[in-house]
């Protein structure tokens, strides 16, 4: 059985969940970076306001669109040594076969195809092999396709796959917008219990998204991804993908648009053979420089400071928190603002990439003297973690040195890489600047990025620098 | 009275504990006494044995338990010597652990040990050639008691005091209370008493000197000095941009506690402080070795990632460069990580979100 409560202990609050059902994967390994402690106050609000909502009765809708639809309606089933190692959704979208679902339901197959093995199932308990097109690891999809061939009595002699390409779901075109507030019907296989239907609302799109996914009101839970979202019409609105948790019905759906844009694409592609590595790896250098492009034409915004300008990003896609020690503080005063991308590149369990973050703290150590605050702001600045070797990437190396611009504080600039060791050519990158010319005042800052070349990653890196200057020039 | 003779008697370790000087012979050994040499061991007879000195007539048979060729033939003396001549006594006796019943006669060479009762004797006579005078070790000579003036340890003490204390309060951000304050100096001090005392106490059973002040004047140059380098080493490396330099540090830290250990061990035996040098230079060597092995994969093998440690800003003699110079000198990174990333390495990853 592969049950799991939607609330795993390790994971942050408002962190994302991506809805894939699969026993003794840990939930929190699937669910993107999000900063730890500030999202859970804005988040907290919202629960009080869903509990006084009764959660509203299952309409004549969700009953005849479930009916009309279920035959199109597969469970993605990826084995391991024929026992299903983890499960998700699908849905058909051609009378070819073609199959819709999550690119992280079907990523163990696509990263070991020797070891995972992937299957279909309808509701009705049929089922048979599928093989993996394309996907796009951007938008978090795949294109899957039936084997068997409908009609065929050899490899269908049941005539299930005729049944489930008879009547492809479509998709909702682009030029009818869906409003805010309109019903959507969400449908999968949570936890490989039974097929649902599940009534809720759109939100229109996540806001401050580089990507931005459709925010659904609605419970959708693990093993539901790959699910199709469809409106009163039956057309697809959007794919099931994750799900805010420590929340209330906050989940997220890939918009449709980029599930047609696949199978326009790959319609005719053929199945992918061995391991997926490459086509990943092309997917995630057009989209880390696309990303890093857009970055870099950004100007910094600045944060308030009497000595320096540190560089803060503008929050077109990026979230800002700040946090700090009380004003009636002891000894250090410390303000931190965090800055980062929410939504992250699911590739593995245990790799996740493509953002962004910006972390600046402000130190002041004058009620503690030059001595102490050297001490104890050293100690802040030894102490930022920087990842140890691991199965997906190296060890940081890092170059070092003092560096001043012409009109900027002298500052001291840690840049440090960690290469990826299936994904030729791409990097996280980790800038650590501190500025070097004032006793008791300290500007740490931190900048990352995950999965960047090594050209961006020096791009960045100047980009960052290039950010910090006085104040008040000098 | 033929020849002169000591008996020496032997300790378990082979060293002579008392000697007796032979006045005159046959001697008497037994726990009476009326003996010669009266010997307090409760397995012994009242007259246990007796030494003759034998002139070489012929001797008669031994009577020995086994009766084996090299008692026999020390049985019958040549040139004359020292015999042996067991009384009645339950115990017998053993001859460099062969067993001689009571009764029994042997010749007894200065080479044999002569074990009767619990208590084990050796003969030396005049006609044994004696060895040269062996040339004294260092370490036999008296301990030096003004090795160091009597104010060094005490200061040094304070000097080590000091520097806790101004480490301590340089880390802390004054929310620290006095307790707090003085756990922190004295548990460092305590642990250096207690390790000195521990080293006293093995010099104790070795050398039979409770050497203290000896250990305790060691921990203390060793503590200091390296918490000396600890300070200095970052601060230099941040005056002049040398982070590499950090590196020593490890090796310092290492080496330094083999060199302690080293020069306590010479205290405690002397006389074998080259095999101590290599026996304990091999496990710094090794503790290297594994120190290093633990970090293929790391930038460097010694030494932090970076260094993090930033001295008030008046100590910064080296000069900033421009940006594009550290861009430019950020390239060198990519060969070795690409390098680096062909590697294997099966060690679970975190989801990215944990490792920060």
């Amino acid at each position: 059985m592969s049950r799991k409560l939607l609330t795993p202990g390790r994971a942050a609050a408002g962190a994302v969940l991506l809805l894939l059902a699969a026993l003794g994967l840990p939930v929190a390994a699937q669910s993107p970076p999000a900063p730890t402690a500030p999202i859970a106050s804005p988040v907290a609000p919202a629960s009080a306001a869903s509990q006084a909502q009764p959660a509203a009765p299952v309409s004549a809708s969700a009953r005849r669109l479930y009916d009309r639809s279920r035959a199109q309606l597969l469970q993605i089933r990826t084995l391991y040594n024929g026992s299903q190692a983890s499960v998700g959704s699908g849905f058909v979208v051609s009378a070819e076969g073609h199959v819709i679902t999550n690119y992280h339901v079907v990523s163990q197959h696509a990263l070991e195809p020797e070891r995972y093995r992937l299957q279909y199932q309808t509701p009705e308990g049929d089922g048979g092999d599928i093989q993996l097109l394309d996907f796009d690891a951007r938008r978090d999809l795949a294109l899957l396709r039936v084997v068997a061939k409908a009609g065929d009595a050899k490899t269908d002699p049941k005539g299930v796959v005729a049944r489930m390409t008879a009547t492809p779901l479509a998709f909702r075109k682009g030029s009818q917008p869906l409003a805010k507030g309109e019903r959507i019907y969400s449908m999968g296989n949570p936890h490989d219990v039974a097929f649902a239907v599940v009534e809720g609302t759109y939100n229109g799109l996540v806001e401050r998204s580089f990507d931005p996914l459709i925010y659904y009101s609605g419970s959708i839970n693990p093993g539901m991804s790959g699910g199709p979202v469809l409106d009163e019409d039956g057309e697809i609105v959007g794919i099931n993908v994750s799900t805010m948790i420590f929340a209330q019905q906050m989940s997220f759906l890939v918009p449709a648009e980029h599930a047609a844009a696949l199978l326009a694409r790959s319609r005719d592609a053929a199945p992918v053979k061995g391991a997926a590595w490459p086509k990943l790896r092309e997917q995630l250098m057009a989209y880390q420089d696309e990303l890093s492009k857009n970055f870099l034409a950004q100007p910094w915004r600045t944060l308030t400071h009497p000595r320096y300008r540190f560089p803060i990003p503008q929050e077109q896609y990026m979230r800002c928190w700040g946090s700090g020690t009380s004003a009636d503080a002891q000894g250090l005063q410390m303000q931190r603002t965090q800055c980062r991308m929410e939504h992250a590149l699911f590739i593995n369990e245990s790799l996740q990439t493509g953002y962004l973050g910006v972390t600046e703290e402000v130190y002041d150590g004058s009620k503690l003297g030059a001595l102490r605050f050297a001490n104890i702001y050293s100690a802040s600045f030894r102490n930022e973690r920087l990842g140890a070797p691991d199965r997906d990437r190296t060890a940081p190396y890092c170059k070092e040195d003092f560096v001043q611009q012409k009109d900027g504080p002298p500052l001291r600039a840690v840049a440090c890489l960690r290469a990826y060791r299936k994904l030729d050519g791409l990097f996280d990158l980790t800038v650590l600047v501190t500025n070097v010319d004032a006793p008791t005042e300290g500007a740490l800052g931190r900048f990352e990025a995950r999965g960047v070349s090594f050209a961006n990653a020096t791009r960045l890196t100047r980009h960052y620098l290039q950010g910090f200057a006085w104040t008040t020039p000098r | 009275m033929d020849h002169a003779a000591v008996i020496e008697i032997v300790d378990r370790d082979g060293h002579c504990r008392d000697i007796h000087k032979v006045r005159a012979w046959p001697l008497r050994i037994g726990r009476s006494p009326d003996c010669d040499l009266v010997l307090s061991d409760p397995h012994l007879a009242g007259v246990h044995a007796l030494v003759h000195w034998d002139r070489g007539e012929p001797a008669t048979e031994p009577a020995t338990e086994r009766g084996d060729a090299a008692l026999d033939a020390r049985a019958a003396p040549a040139a004359g010597g020292p015999v042996l001549e067991l009384l009645p006594s339950h115990n017998g006796a053993w001859l460099d652990g062969a067993r001689l019943v009571a009764g029994s006669r042997a010749a007894w060479p200065s080479s044999a040990l002569l074990q009767i009762g619990t208590t084990r004797l050796r003969l030396r006579t005049s006609l044994d050639p004696l060895p040269a005078e062996k040339p004294m070790s260092r370490a036999d000579e008296p301990v030096k008691r003004d090795a160091r003036p009597s104010w060094a340890l005490p200061a040094l003490l304070a000097v080590w005091a000091l520097m806790l204390w101004v480490t301590n309060w340089a880390t802390n951000d004054g929310s620290a209370t006095w307790v707090d304050i003085v756990s922190a100096l004295l548990a460092p001090v305590g642990i250096a008493l207690i390790w000195s005392a521990l080293w006293a106490l093995v010099t104790q059973v070795f050398r039979h000197w409770f050497a203290f002040g000896a250990h305790l004047w060691r921990v203390l140059v060793a503590v200091v000095a390296m918490q000396a380098l600890e300070v200095a080493l970052p601060v230099l490396a941040y005056m002049f941009n040398l982070p590499r330099l950090l590196a020593l540090e490890t090796l310092v830290m290492s080496v330094g506690a083999a060199l302690l250990l080293w020069w306590h061990a010479t205290v405690v035996w002397p006389r074998a402080s080259r095999g101590l040098a290599v026996g304990i230079g091999a496990m710094c060597v090794v503790g290297l070795v594994l120190t290093v092995g633990r970090r293929t994969e790391q930038q460097y093998w010694l030494g932090p990632n970076y260094m993090a440690t930033l001295p008030p800003p008046a100590l910064r003699i080296a000069t900033p460069k421009p940006v594009d110079d550290f861009i430019g000198g950020m390239e060198a990174l990519e060969a070795p990580l690409l390098k680096q990333a062909q590697k294997r390495n099966d060690q679970a990853g975190g989801s990215g979100d944990n490792d920060e």
